[in-house]
């Protein structure tokens, strides 16, 4: 079956009337996960998945896939409201989308989101549609020590993330690493640092420390504080991105789809480093990178169109070669075993109603969140003038419930505190956070596949430098740490001849 | 004084008199939760709702399924169950790692025999030597040939330290006397079948679950197995092959707190049991790769009474370090 051909076999079973009503039942329960803090789509998806079992395989996987970027679109409004990331592939868009809501442009934020998400689902969905079984293989060609130059790689990015002090964006990567270690070691099985507690075995959550870092730490911070909200609620110009703010964005969606595209195939580094690296790479081709982080429209449209690609690029592993590139893609495999289906390399093949029902109803989901989200664009604009004292303690509450879903464990709710405590002090010193997140995932992920890519070349390290592909991640990396330092000398001088 | 607490005892004494008598009667009067360890899509997960349904049915209530990941290994749902309620309204799908190679390599704070009622064993699936489709290796003696022949540089991929797969490698070495070194993917079999595909270690040492349908699909090749595989009665066990030792499986079980009822077991023991060995279920995770092999919970315990002190041999003849 050609492209096209099944293209079309997929439309037809995605436009009956069942199966449009699941994708969008699953766009909006999935919009509305997006939008709350703290609920992510590994809960959500979970939580739905008995109430499948007894309906059609196609249309279950529909309504969970929608879920799953209905997540990703949701994901950017609190981001841009209120400085929490609604989920963790939406923590870069707090960068520029809060300062742009600050200066009354919320809409444009939002707007350029919505835009960029279509955009780059629907290239992404193409790409998945179009090369899913050659790029799957490609992929394989990654091994440990690629992983872990390409991780390394982002790593240095962490001097482009901080809009604050070098130094102190330093400190917390390596405290982000410090804490990586935390739990069992991958070798050895050793514990490290769990005091007794079970909860720290497999190491420290993302999402806790994430929703306490940027989500309880930013409501103890609008306790302590009595901003000025006048800002917020006098200046909110335009609802919608401007001629100049389209301008601005097209290239960066279109850089942030590709990468996030590409990133999203290769199993393992899912949504969250992807926006990472389409935020620095932003802010490296910028004309003017000293004005990301202060609100700038390309910070939002890049890694929002990013998060999008990525998660949609994460099904190819999955559907080509039954590899779960990230925890909601093992759910997705593990409901697909449920189902009767068997997700692997034959699963294009054998079940290409499934495999085409799907790609074609992600086409139709990208349409309906586009429809779904701009109306909500005033509303949420709308949601800037409730005032703190009812917004913050739901957004604390929808915290607690969120973390406590993760697990059903009381264990990640209080990390979530710890951090949030943790992040109000980072906040009140002028740390950031996000190089403390981005390391956090990341160390693990690099530990790993040192300690795999060591123990394969037999305790060599010239395995880094001998294979292509990771030699150039590290000259890529080491560029990019050397180059501010560089620029700094001219600027010290020109100060020196004052 | 002493009257009031005499009355209040009588009360009490009543009381639970009245509660067992109304349980008896109605157990169960409300759904059954069973708790997840690994989290949803683990193999658990998937086993568990194929049950859930016939299960259900015989108790005549809903079966919940919660999920409490986390721990190591499945560690932290296991504590769950064992602290929970003995009332038989909290059960967990435990896999066999949890009872015979968690409490040896880590602390853990259950007793793994005492700690729990063994309810049923649904059955396991076999741990199989698998390459890829491209390798020069068609049989497991080319491979352990190769591995002989240049010691150290064959690399063994499996999901983790001290999983069933790693502790099987290690006795293959023992027994055979080689050197493979093990490369442990501790994120999840999903790397570790990637990093197999990709070329980039040489085996693995893996549950057929996760293998069959890449092994269906061609793309990898099973070498040995711990137990007969159905669908491919040519691959040689390594029994077979003379390697007696690499007898460990993975396998699930259906646990509940120390101390169930009698007549709560009474219930359960059967339910299970049906469910277990229902044509349609059998049939279902037959093909996803499981062997169902129903036991009763007096086999059960027994099962794990052995396994447990054959991990802890083990680990002390083939001299592998734990905390």
């Amino acid at each position: 079956m050609d492209a096209l051909e099944g293209l079309l076999y997929g439309l037809s079973l995605a436009f009956t009337l069942k199966n449009l009503a699941f994708v969008f039942a699953g766009v909006l329960l999935g919009t509305l996960v997006g939008v709350l803090p703290g609920i992510g789509p590994a809960a959500a998806i979970s939580l739905l998945l008995p109430s499948t079992f007894h309906a059609d395989p196609i249309s279950s996987m529909i309504m969970l896939c929608g879920l799953y970027y209905g997540t990703m679109y949701g994901g950017s409004t609190t981001s841009i409201l209120a400085n929490i990331p609604g989920e963790a592939a939406s923590i870069v868009t707090c960068f520029d989308g809060y300062q742009m809501a600050r200066q009354g442009r919320a809409g444009p934020a939002l707007g350029i989101a919505a835009f960029g998400s279509f955009f780059a689902g629907t290239i992404a969905v193409v790409g998945l549609m179009l090369l899913a079984p050659t790029l799957a293989s490609v992929a394989l060609k990654f091994g440990s020590p690629e992983y872990f130059s390409l991780m390394l790689m982002s790593l240095t990015l962490v001097t482009y993330l901080s809009h604050g002090s070098v130094l102190k964006a330093l400190m917390m990567t390596a405290l982000g690493l410090i804490l990586s270690t935390i739990g069992l070691d991958p070798v050895t099985t050793k514990l490290r640092f769990t005091y007794e507690t079970l909860v720290l075995r497999d190491g420290l959550g993302i999402v806790p420390v994430v929703m306490g870092l940027f989500g309880v730490s930013e409501v103890l911070l609008n306790v302590g504080e009595t901003m000025n909200r006048e800002i917020l609620r006098s200046k909110i110009k335009n609802l919608f991105p401007s001629l100049k703010d389209w301008k601005d964005s097209a290239l960066p969606i279109t850089r942030g789809s590709l990468l996030g595209f590409f990133l999203g195939i290769i199993p393992g580094l899912g949504t969250i480093i992807p926006t990472f690296l389409s935020y620095g790479m932003e802010k490296r081709l910028s004309k003017h990178p000293e004005k990301f982080g202060t609100g700038v429209i390309e910070g939002v449209a890049a890694p929002e169109s990013c998060n999008n690609a990525a998660a949609t690029a994460n099904f190819v592993p999955m559907l080509s070669l039954g590899i779960p590139a990230n925890p909601i893609m093992a759910i997705l495999l593990g409901a697909l075993t449920i189902y009767g289906l068997q997700p692997g390399p034959l699963l294009i093949r054998e079940h290409s109603d499934l495999f085409w029902g799907v790609i074609a109803s992600m086409y139709v989901a990208n349409v309906m969140l586009l429809v779904l989200n701009l109306p909500l664009i005033p509303l949420w604009v709308q949601l800037l003038k409730v005032p703190y004292t009812v917004l913050y303690p739901m957004i604390l509450l929808f915290c607690l419930i969120g973390s406590y879903s993760l697990n059903n464990n009381v264990g990640d709710v209080i990390i979530m505190c710890i951090f949030g405590l943790f992040g109000f002090l980072m906040k009140k010193f002028r740390y950031e956070p996000a190089p403390l997140v981005l390391a956090l995932v990341l160390g693990p992920m690099m530990e790993d596949n040192l300690r795999q890519a060591l123990l394969i070349s037999g305790g060599s390290i010239a395995t880094f430098f001998t294979r292509p592909l990771s030699a150039v991640f590290l000259l890529v990396g080491f560029v990019s740490l050397l180059l501010p330092l560089l620029k700094l000398r001219p600027t010290a001088k020109f100060r020196a001849q004052e | 004084m002493k009257r009031s607490s005499l009355v209040s005892a009588m009360i009490l004494t009543a009381a639970a008199f009245f509660g067992t008598a109304v349980a008896q009667e109605s157990y169960p009067s409300k759904p059954i939760k069973i708790v997840i360890p690994l989290g949803p899509g683990s193999g658990n997960d998937v086993v568990t709702r194929i049950l859930s349904e016939r299960l259900g049915k015989e108790l005549n209530t809903r079966i919940e399924v919660e999920y409490k990941a986390g721990g190591g290994g499945g560690v932290i749902g296991a504590d769950f169950v064992a602290n929970a309620k003995p009332d038989g309204y909290t059960l967990g799908t435990l896999n066999s790692s949890i009872f015979t190679n968690a409490p040896v390599f880590n602390t853990v704070p259950f007793d793994p025999i005492k700690g729990f009622t063994q309810i049923a064993r649904m059955g396991g699936g076999s741990i199989v030597l698998a390459v890829r489709d491209a390798a020069p290796w068609k049989t497991v003696e080319e491979f352990l040939d190769y591995a002989k022949k240049s010691p150290g540089k064959a690399t063994c991929g499996t999901t983790g330290v001290s999983t069933s797969g790693n502790l099987d490698l290690e006795l293959l070495k023992a027994d055979a006397g080689v050197e493979i070194t093990h490369v442990p993917y501790k994120a999840g079999s999903g790397p570790n079948i990637a990093a197999l595909l990709g070329g980039h270690i040489d085996c693995a040492m893996q549950l057929w679950p996760v293998l069959v349908n890449h092994v269906r699909g061609g793309k990898l090749r099973p070498l040995a197995t711990v137990s007969q595989l159905r669908e491919y009665p040519k691959v040689p066990t390594f029994e077979q092959k003379g390697f007696r030792s690499v007898d460990l499986e993975v396998w699930f079980g259906f646990f509940g707190p120390a101390n169930l009822p009698a007549n709560v077991m009474a219930k359960l023991g059967p339910a299970f049991e049906k469910a277990i060995n229902d044509p349609v279920n059998v049939a279902k995770l037959e093909k996803i790769g499981w062997t169902v092999q129903y036991e009763g919970s007096a086999a059960l315990r027994k099962r794990i009474e052995k396994e447990l002190a054959a991990v802890r041999a083990l680990v002390k003849r083939v001299g592998i370090k734990t905390n």
